[in-house]
């Protein structure tokens, strides 16, 4: 993995350590001892799944659950995943400036989503769709 | 009286003429070892990639470079300095046009390989000096949010003539052309003009 300016990272419940590795479009897993643990994602421009433009994902968080949320630029968006990389929802570029160049995540307990955006100075909060697992804004 | 009066007023003219070489000579050799000690440089701040320092400079073809920062380069498949990104995508899903005019940005697989899925390589991207025209296109297409920014314009000292007189500085509307420390010189020699390194 070569890091760069878009690298970021956040450790699971099961200290299995999640970073964005945006040169192969991708989510990478690892280990705390180093030993690569697998992860998700592509790079492609058709599909709401894959990882748009030049080095994607740029933040990630991860949620107690287990899900992954994710966030891009150009244009600003974050998505979350299930443990298995399959895409459960969508927060879309209208809630966010297109200047971004990251959007900071966290997520609570309860698993709300708080986006950081450095261009707008502001955080919102996006809670989980009743039954569906995915975000949707409030 | 008028003797003495007239050889006071020689004596004190020719002091005062003696005193304004020496000022003006060590003006002039402070000048010029400035100048010996500093460089002309590109700004990457200022710099808007606006094409003249292609069309500017004294050299046939630009002594102004296009050069990338690896440390900050994300070394993505699709990289927006390489690929014209508005150009009709392939099966793949990538552009078919590139963006520099003179192809001279080049891209080699660099760690391991996966020849199944070239989405899981990571490409390094170089200049290919002889090519590049410093016309600033790739400069223009890697700046954030697209890309990552590591692509800048740098002046080469092994192709600049180094005359003392950039034709390119008057030329800049963004006042990106800056004198900096010759590049090696150690800390106490070097002056403070400019703020970039190279």
């Amino acid at each position: 993995m070569l890091p760069n300016g878009s690298l970021d990272m956040d450790v699971d419940a099961k200290n299995i350590v999640y970073a964005t590795d945006s040169g192969r479009h991708r989510v990478a897993r690892w280990t705390l001892s180093g030993t690569p643990a697998g992860g998700f994602g592509k790079f492609g421009q058709a599909k709401l799944e894959d990882f748009v433009g030049c080095c994607n994902p740029v933040n990630l968080a991860v949620a107690r659950d287990g899900k992954i949320v994710t966030a891009e630029k150009v244009a600003a968006r974050v998505k979350v995943y299930s443990a298995a990389g399959d895409l459960l929802g969508l927060i879309g570029p209208e809630y966010f400036d297109p200047k971004c160049l990251h959007l900071h995540l966290a997520v609570d307990s309860r698993g709300r989503i708080f986006v950081g955006d450095p261009v707008r100075l502001e955080i919102q909060v996006f809670y989980p769709a009743a039954g569906s697992g995915a975000a949707a804004s409030v | 009286m008028s003797d003495q009066t007239s050889r006071r007023e020689f004596l004190e003219r020719s002091a005062r003429w003696v005193g304004f070489i020496g000022i003006g000579g060590a003006a002039a050799v402070l000048a010029r070892r400035a100048a010996s000690d500093t460089v002309f440089q590109v700004d990457p701040v200022r710099c808007a990639a606006c094409d003249l320092c292609r069309t500017s400079c004294v050299l046939s073809l630009s002594a102004v470079k296009a050069v990338n920062t690896f440390s900050q380069c994300g070394y993505c498949q699709l990289c927006p300095a390489y690929y014209d990104v508005a150009s009709q995508p392939d099966a793949m899903g990538l552009p078919t046009g590139k963006t520099c005019p003179q192809d001279a940005l080049k891209r080699r697989i660099v760690g391991d390989v996966d020849e199944e899925d070239p989405n899981n390589n990571y490409y390094e991207y170089t200049i290919d000096e002889a090519l590049c025209d410093g016309c600033g296109k790739c400069v223009k297409a890697c700046r954030p949010p697209a890309g990552n920014g590591s692509l800048h314009l740098e002046i080469r000292y092994s192709r600049c003539h180094e005359c003392d007189s950039c034709a390119i500085e008057p030329a800049c509307p963004e006042n990106a052309i800056v004198r900096i420390p010759v590049p090696g010189l150690p800390p106490a020699e070097q002056h403070s003009e400019g703020n970039q390194t190279t």
